[in-house]
């Protein structure tokens, strides 16, 4: 109980669920909080003793299914175990929180959407702007943006983060500006200082200066970027070879629609619940990653008219050349959600099963290679020549792993 | 050993078997338990057999476990090996990612043009907006089988067609042709075919929609204050290729604060400088008198068909006004109890009597056209002879929209008071 208190007060704001043999265990507030929300047997611990807690859990095995369930809820949820074999030591056995899960930080599959992305935002606000980043953590995609506050309030529109990352002290200017239903998490102000930002960065990316992506002069976004990381290793996610690069979104290239206009067409999003949005007519994509880009390129329309035009011209080309439109939807239904698989590659966290399918994905990419390049549009040639074989890797994994493996090993 | 311990036993139906109490045992019918060897030991007796173990089997078993155990150590590190080899890939992998969701779009975007029969807009670098037979993708989708969507034109431009006033009943399909342009220039500019026979759109950088009273009481602001707040941020906005929509602006208020504003945004979108194109749709008829004064302002309505005293909706888009709202009307459709019509035609008659809209047209050309109107200024009582001195010293260009918001309704109250 004692080992209980000491990592509790560390994650005062988050359930902590702490295992306890085969068991997640709440205590105190948490296990009625706990016992509410998952419609678990709330009990006591020492009934009667002056030291009565209320207490519920639940077994290890079960957590994919009462995780998602906390988490959906709005909750922060540490999760600690024992660090060590509780066969190799007579004392307690160690604990330490391995894993924090909040709503913008998640992987697990049971809470993200398919073919939508889960945004954890953070927010800078700095002399003359407000820099803004949003980071994707089960993809990898990392954006970062600098504006006014109508400017950020239609970001925060188009992205719509589960999660939004705030300085202490601007809490109620973020209420303010930006309303009252982000699910908003406060930090201390030194995380928003731009030399932690910058170190914080260059040593994520392994770089010696922004310049690379373009986004050094968005002072105010880069300290918003630096939060998130900052976020993250205090999540303890600690694996992230996946976030590789940091793009911009830029003012200028995006046709301007402030939130009024968003909501009041019903792009894809509408007040009332049983009516149809617009995303939901045109959406006739196949993959998850589709599904999430044709949403952001709704959200975000092009202004620049060569851009513009040569995706109508490959539209054109997929009208007219059915057996190539044919080859491309068949090969993309074989496809997995590779963007997320890939993520978990990197965290860790990719099961065998999940392996065999990122082979079978890339295997059905190669075929689509192929025709695209031998494609008469040289836009789709382009496309072609952008996608990679991943030869090695397919050999090597079907070399390693059989093709009906388990999910777990 | 099976084969060798039945030999040397002669125990026939001699059978070596493995669970998870005892590990590998052998087991012997009873029919043969006379037969079982000395060093044998006797772990489990059944109904029709015995379970022994014996020295060498129990050798055996560690080999066999202790390989199994060993099998899933370096199944394991062969696993941690291939992820270690995977992370060399991630980029590669997610660059595929993003190349197969790009084509995945397209390929939607060619799906749903030829599910919705879409066609392919003409982008370029004018100011333009033609779309010939546009459709609301959603609407269209929506409507009951066998009733056709009724396409309407928009032609908008920054020299002769800037500004187009669509005035008509409730429930006409007014919104829907606002929202329909904007959806159309919208999926043009995302890469998507569009909803129309033709459309020719110069590109188009910032999209602007309002809709009068849109309701947003739960945060306690009121609704007027609301769709002013919005309104005065498009008015700041403003550039040479915006797009804006204007619904039922003024609606908010009382009729003649409702009618001065929309006529004063309306004003106000036709001298600035960007010229942006604007659909306007309101009820209030009175915007019509605009267009003698504002060339760019083009007055369009959306047809309907008076029979007796129903009315029926074409939704065809047609150059001219309108004289009624048919608000009337419309609650008839609705279901409102025949007493509650009738009454509220004889009301509407009465008012009209006393406050013929010419009078309301009137005011509006006054405060329009002042130069004409000073010499019947002069002639007025003190009270108009202190609105045109406000409206002489007022200073047009280095007023904020919001100003000249508050200056009207300044003046407004000032008729007001007498």
């Amino acid at each position: 109980m004692k080992q209980y208190n000491a990592i509790k007060v560390k994650y005062p704001d988050a359930m902590l669920l702490f295992r306890v043999g085969d068991f997640y265990e709440t205590f105190g507030e948490d296990a009625v909080k706990a016992a509410q929300v998952l419609g678990i047997v709330l009990t006591k611990r020492g009934a009667g003793s002056e030291s009565e807690t209320a207490l519920a859990g639940f077994p290890h095995h079960s957590l994919n299914t009462y995780l998602p369930k906390l988490v959906k809820a709005g909750m922060r949820v540490a999760i600690c175990d024992q660090l060590e074999d509780p066969k190799m030591t007579k004392t307690i056995v160690k604990r330490g929180v391995t894993e924090l899960v909040t709503p913008g930080v998640t992987l697990n599959d049971e809470v993200l959407q398919s073919k939508s992305n889960n945004f954890l935002a953070a927010l800078h606000f700095g002399k003359r702007a407000i820099g803004i980043s949003f980071l994707d953590v089960s993809t990898g995609e990392f954006f970062v943006a600098e504006g006014n506050d109508e400017y950020i309030d239609k970001l925060l529109q188009n992205f719509s983060p589960s999660e939004v990352l705030v300085q202490k002290q601007y809490k109620a200017k973020f209420k303010e500006l930006f309303g009252e239903n982000y699910h908003s998490f406060y930090l201390d102000d030194w995380v928003f200082q731009a030399e932690y930002a910058d170190e914080s960065l260059n040593n994520h990316f392994k770089i010696k200066s922004l310049k690379g992506f373009g986004i050094d002069d968005l002072q105010n976004g880069i300290i918003s970027a630096g939060a998130v990381l900052f976020y993250l290793s205090e999540t303890q996610h600690k694996k992230l070879d996946h976030i590789s690069s940091i793009q911009r979104v830029e003012e200028e290239h995006h046709v301007w629609m402030d939130r009024f206009t968003i909501r009041n067409l019903e792009l894809y999003f509408s007040n009332q619940p049983e009516a149809v949005t617009l995303l939901d007519v045109i959406d006739r994509t196949i993959s998850p990653m589709g599904g999430r880009l044709l949403k952001r390129w709704l959200a975000l329309p092009l202004k620049n008219l060569v851009q513009i035009q040569q995706r109508h011209e490959i539209v054109k080309y997929l009208i007219d050349t059915d057996t190539f439109y044919n080859t491309i939807t068949y090969q993309i239904k074989q496809i997995s959600d590779i963007e997320r698989l890939i993520s978990k590659v990197a965290t860790g966290k990719i099961n065998p099963r999940e392996v065999v399918l990122l082979k079978d994905s890339l295997n059905a990419i190669l075929p689509i290679k192929e025709v695209a390049e031998k494609s008469t549009n040289l836009a789709i040639q382009s496309v072609g020549k952008q996608l990679y074989s991943c030869k090695e890797l397919i050999d090597k994994i079907s070399n390693t792993i059989n093709d009906d493996a388990p999910v777990k090993y | 050993m099976l084969a060798r311990e039945t030999q040397r036993t002669g125990i026939s139906s001699l059978k070596i078997a493995f669970n998870n109490v005892f590990g590998y045992y052998i087991e012997v019918r009873n029919t043969h338990k006379d037969k079982v060897p000395e060093e044998w030991i006797r772990k489990q007796t059944l109904v029709n057999a015995e379970r022994y173990i014996t020295e060498e089997l129990k050798e055996y078993e560690t080999k066999i476990l202790g390989a199994e155990e060993k099998i899933a150590i370096l199944e394991q590190q062969l696993f941690t090996e291939l992820l270690h080899f995977m992370l060399g890939f991630i980029q590669k992998v997610q660059q595929n990612a993003q190349q197969v969701a790009k084509l995945d779009c397209l390929c939607s975007f060619a799906q749903s043009a030829k599910d919705h029969n879409y066609v392919r807009p003409q982008l370029d670098e004018s100011t333009d907006l033609e779309i010939k037979n546009g459709r609301h993708p959603v609407i269209e989708k929506q409507l009951p089988i066998g009733e056709e969507y009724i396409a309407n034109d928009v032609v908008l431009n920054r020299n002769q067609q800037q500004i187009i006033m669509i005035t008509g009943p409730n429930m006409s399909g007014k919104s829907a042709i606002l929202r329909q342009t904007a959806l159309i220039v919208l999926l043009a500019q995302m890469g998507s075919y569009v909803p129309a026979q033709q459309a020719r759109i110069g590109v188009v950088d910032k999209i602007f929609t309002r809709v009068g009273a849109s309701d947003n009481i739960s945060m306690g602001e009121s609704t007027f204050m609301v769709e002013m707040n919005e309104t005065a941020n498009i008015l700041n906005n403003l550039s040479e290729r915006s797009l804006v929509l204007l619904d039922e602006i003024g609606r908010g208020t009382s009729t003649y604060d409702g009618i001065s504003i929309a006529w004063a945004i309306a004003e106000y979108l036709h001298e600035h400088p960007s010229k942006a194109k604007t659909l306007f749709a309101t009820h209030y008829h009175e915007l019509n008198d605009m267009t003698e004064t504002f060339d760019r302002i083009k007055n369009f309505t959306v047809s309907i068909k008076e029979l007796k005293d129903t009315i029926i909706f074409l939704r065809k888009l047609i150059p001219g006004g309108s004289e009624h709202s048919f608000g009337i009307h419309v609650a008839k459709l609705a279901g409102m109890p025949n007493s509650v019509i009738h009454r509220a035609n004889k009301m509407l008659k009465k008012l009209e009597q006393s406050h013929s809209s010419d009078d309301i047209k009137d005011k509006l050309k006054q405060a329009a056209d002042e130069d004409l109107q000073l010499s019947f200024f002069q002639l007025d009582d003190p009270l108009l002879e202190d609105i045109k001195e406000e409206i002489l010293s007022t200073n047009i260009d280095a007023l904020t929209p919001i100003e000249a918001l508050m200056k009207l309704n300044e003046i407004k109250r000032m008729l007001t008071k007498k």
